[in-house]
């Protein structure tokens, strides 16, 4: 069955005032998501990881690419029929409370894209706004207030039920619980599980936060500076990470487990503008594994084991990273120190500079 | 092994057009020398306000109502605030939350630098300039002495925090404040800012408390925590202990909110913690506890020491259901 | 704006002025609509042989040299000033919003045009192109009307263009979007609703305002005709007597018109500050 997402070379600059080069936030990005999966596009600053959300859904327009939506030409499309077919398509957004106007009531935000795509009475669509509002877990007394007389775990209940309110099939979700306190990060967590197994939405997870990732999505692309650098099923990629920004991305998280200690894998330096991109490899002024080749050579994505893909000039060289030991945080033993990727921690102890 | 800052009873109210919001309502914490705290809390916990009570820094609408914060003798919250002025800055290191707003936009962060190692008497001109180009060098600006003359928007996240890092420990403080210094910073800039501070106060030697939501950077940089719930602490162990056998009921939803395992149909304590405008009477956490028994409804638990070093503040636990 | 029982408490007790300024709108409302009907004596018709009655029983503020009642006309007044002020004002408003939206939404020629002109009006001191106005267009009052709408329109193109400029780039605007929101849709639904609290927070200042321009256009004689009662004409009227000791024909509508506007703009700018604060 072909996938329910399909992005072909994505490629989006931004055109800066006052500078000759343009802002290259997204260059050259394909994906796939298989309906009712979970993708999960990780990275930090400058990733680009906003950008294709927001191209993904042709909120921006791209600069060239292919998005195909269960077959259909994203790009292909007039405006207007764009606007048709937005209730299959739908975003939640990072900061729950500014997503809400903050004028009207939850029931008018819930309802308004009911308004706007359904032939539906008055009295119907009370109904199913209240509909929504328990599927999200809601209570109905919340109807009738307005966002900042909510908590934030709340308001972001709320954005969650006018995003499915036309029952789209396919959501992206853009940090949706960054900014949330860790309870209600896994209350809306497993909210959005639910309402996927009920409902088979597709989504698209973009986020920086690697432990929800973990936890929520079925595919994982590692992004920096506009491109993807690693992608693979979930597990894979956090038992077997290959890439250099992928691992010390991973060593970065800390875990809430004191009995873990992850060997640290460092980068050097700070994330480079976008404006102004390294050569060859994005990562290579950064990169404890750099060598000569990595600041002439663009790497490019090779599948180094079923269904993983990383693009890293020295992949097969570098073979792949520590596991992380179990995913249960109640029987983890800490890594052993010997590893087989002794490769590495010796590249990291010695750096190159 | 010495008690540098002994909080004991401290209440935060905040007076505004929503009503009198209760911060906090009674926290006491210490840290000793070379010890690092750390303070886990979300919204409404109060943890945004206790950075700031601990040095006596609230500003309107809040107000420290009772309570004593005492550092070496003295209750930091009767002193004068030249002699505060004193304290904070040179025994008493802060770091915020949002670097760039703890910086002056006006003026380079290396006239910034000196002015904070100049106003504590130690060192002058030349020596205070070199004082502060080796501060920048520590904390890992790259080129400190032509950073120097870089005014903040100049400067990354990461870097202003690197910077603000630097005036805090410019006058090697007894005790390090950090509030939540990485929020806001990508992944692999808060591994490294963590890393410096870990680094420097060990090498000073100075008491840390880190306050965060992260549960991570507790388990990862801590050595012991306390919990914060509706403006308490309810919670007070070794790291280790609480991450294997936490004891309060909020402590246990916590540490199952950042599990990485997928767990079907996992129980989160329902609910929202209570706004501090509404508290409820007796146990703040009595209308979401699974545990609730009558009593939690009316009388509001005390801190008791559950086992050693171990201190919770729940009525179920402490009747001995452990 | 939204607007509950709680904040409306705390903007009382922080601001006690708001219910001074209420007060003293609220009463000029009451005269505007009833004043002329209660008023002891007809505020148009001199009364033979009363000139210059100083204050006491029968006169209350005594008469001014026409023999006319100041007392009745000081409180007949409201009804022309204030009807002037609040058509005015929402002639300004009226203008403004659909100028500010354009010029707010659609970026460009159009928008710099819009502001330019802005400019041009506002470059005006506000009284002289009152004055240039009304004598262009003949002393009466509709065109002091017409004089107040054009000479506040920029403000609330402004205002809103700001509101505008604000709001389009918020997340819940991008929400709309998202959803299949048009631009039509966008800016009816989202960005009109949330732009109009401070507009309306202003309205009140700029009716203060505007009575005071319209007192101060009767004053020099640009404004309202004698016979109607305004207190600009009175104090233009009375201004004369004042040497010889009569002071009742100018004190007292001056001291009304000082009342007044101060209370439009006490209880304007509590809402001015309310409005920008339920924003946060």
């Amino acid at each position: 069955m072909a996938p329910m997402i399909r992005v072909e070379h994505l490629v989006k600059h931004f055109a800066i005032a006052g500078s000759a080069k343009p802002l290259q936030a997204v260059s050259d990005v394909s994906f796939s998501i298989d309906r009712g999966q979970t993708l999960g596009i990780v990275g930090e600053s400058g990733s680009g990881k906003t950008t294709i959300g927001r191209c993904v859904l042709r909120l921006i327009e791209p600069t060239s690419g292919r998005i195909l939506i269960d077959g259909k030409d994203l790009l292909g499309l007039s405006q207007e029929s764009l606007r048709v077919i937005r209730p299959q398509m739908q975003l939640v957004f990072q900061e729950p409370f500014d997503s809400l106007d903050p004028q009207m009531t939850v029931r008018q935000i819930v309802a308004e894209p009911l308004r706007l795509h359904a032939k539906l009475s008055s009295v119907d669509r009370r109904d199913r706004v209240l509909d929504l509002l328990e599927t999200v877990g809601l209570p109905r007394g919340v109807a009738d207030r307005h966002p900042h007389q909510m908590a934030a775990g709340q308001q972001q209940r709320v954005g969650i039920a006018r995003a499915i309110a036309t029952e789209p099939r396919f959501v992206v979700l853009d940090e949706p619980v960054s900014s949330l306190d860790p309870t209600a990060r896994a209350e809306i967590i497993d909210l959005l599980i639910d309402l996927q197994e009920r409902q088979g939405i597709t989504y698209l997870f973009i986020s920086h936060d690697l432990t929800t990732v973990r936890y929520l999505c079925n595919a994982v692309a590692v992004m920096y500076l506009g491109k993807i650098v690693e992608m693979s099923h979930t597990e894979e990629l956090f038992e077997r990470p290959v890439h250099p920004y992928t691992r010390a991305l991973l060593s970065a998280v800390p875990e809430p487990d004191p009995r873990i200690r992850r060997a640290k894998f460092v980068l050097k330096g700070e994330i480079p503008s976008p404006i102004n991109l390294p050569t060859g490899c994005h990562l290579h002024s950064r990169c404890p594994a750099a060598e000569e080749l990595c600041r002439a050579t663009v790497p490019e994505l090779e599948e180094i084991r079923k269904d993983h893909w990383v693009s890293c000039l020295r992949a097969r060289e570098l073979g792949f990273g520590e596991s992380l030991g179990s995913s249960s945080p109640h029987g983890a033993t800490p890594p052993p120190d010997k590893q087989s990727d002794d490769l590495w921690l010796s590249e990291v102890s010695s750096p190159k500079s | 092994m010495g008690v540098l800052l002994d909080v004991r009873d401290l209440h935060v109210e905040f007076h505004t057009s929503e009503g009198v919001g209760r911060a906090l309502n009674g926290v006491d914490l210490s840290v000793s020398e070379g010890q690092v705290l750390g303070i886990v809390g979300e919204s409404g916990s109060g943890k945004s306000a206790i950075a700031m009570a601990m040095v006596n820094l609230v500003a309107r609408p809040g107000r420290i109502v009772r309570g004593s914060v005492r550092y070496r003798d003295r209750d930091l919250l009767s002193e004068s605030e030249r002699a505060l002025q004193q304290i904070r800055g040179r025994e008493i290191g802060l770091v915020v939350q949002n670097p760039k707003s703890a910086l002056n936009p006006l003026l380079t962060i290396g006239r910034q630098l000196v002015n904070v190692i100049r106003s504590h008497g130690r060192l002058n001109g030349r020596a205070a300039a070199e004082h502060a180009v080796q501060m920048l060098r520590k904390v890992g600006i790259p080129d400190p002495e032509t950073r120097m003359h870089s005014y903040p928007h100049q400067l990354s996240g990461g870097m202003a925090q690197r910077v603000t890092i630097a005036m805090a420990l410019s006058n090697n403080p007894r005790i390090l404040i950090a509030d939540e210094p990485t929020s806001g910073l990508d992944v692999t800039i808060q591994a490294q800012i963590l890393d410096l501070i870990q680094g420097l106060v060990d090498e000073l030697r100075s008491a840390t408390i880190l306050i965060t939501r992260d549960l991570g950077i507790i388990a990862q940089h801590c050595q012991d925590v306390a919990v914060l719930y509706a403006g308490r602490v309810i919670e007070r162990a070794p790291v280790r202990v609480f991450f294997r056998r936490p004891l309060h009921p909020y402590s246990e939803t916590l540490i199952k909110a950042v599990s990485t395992t997928r767990q079907r149909g996992r129980k989160l304590m329902p609910g929202v913690s209570p706004s501090i405008y509404e508290l409820p009477n007796g146990c703040a956490l009595s209308p979401r506890c699974p545990l609730v028994q009558p009593i939690c409804h009316e009388l509001p638990p005390e801190l008791r020491e559950l086992s050693p070093g171990h201190f919770v503040r729940c009525h179920v636990r402490a009747a001995g259901d452990v | 704006m939204i607007l509950d029982r709680r904040q409306l408490r705390h903007l009382i007790r922080t601001r006690p002025s708001v219910l001074v300024g209420a007060a003293i709108v609220g009463v000029t409302l009451i005269l505007a609509a009833i004043g002329p009907s209660i008023a002891p004596f007809d505020p148009r018709t001199a009364i033979p042989g009363e000139q210059l009655k100083s204050p006491g029983f029968v006169h209350l503020m005594g008469t001014d040299d026409n023999g006319m009642d100041v007392f009745s006309r000081v409180i007949a007044s409201p009804q022309t000033d204030l009807t002037i002020a609040i058509l005015g004002t929402f002639g300004a408003i009226a203008a403004g919003i659909p100028l500010g939206l354009v010029a707010g939404y659609y970026r460009g020629f159009v928008s710099e045009l819009l502001m330019r002109l802005s400019d041009i009006v506002q470059s005006f001191p506000v009284f002289i192109l009152g004055m240039a106005l009304v004598v262009v267009t003949g002393q009466e009052i509709r065109n002091v009307v017409y004089v107040v709408a054009v000479v506040n329109c920029p403000i609330y193109v402004r205002l809103i263009r700001g509101q505008v400029l604000f709001l389009r780039e918020r997340p819940f605007i991008e929400a709309a979007r998202a959803i299949g929101g048009r631009d039509s849709w966008i800016i009816r639904e989202h960005i009109l609703a949330n732009a109009i609290g401070p507009v309306m927070a202003n309205a009140s200042v700029t009716i203060g305002w505007a009575i005071l321009l319209t007192a101060g256009l009767s004053f020099i004689g640009a404004g309202v005709r004698v016979p109607t009662p305004e207190w600009g004409s009175m104090i233009a009227v009375g201004a004369k007597n004042v040497y010889t000791g009569e002071w009742w024909p100018s004190v007292f509508p001056g001291l009304a018109l000082a009342f007044t506007v101060l209370g439009f703009a006490l209880l304007g700018e509590a809402l001015v500050h309310l409005a920008d604060r339920t924003r946060r």
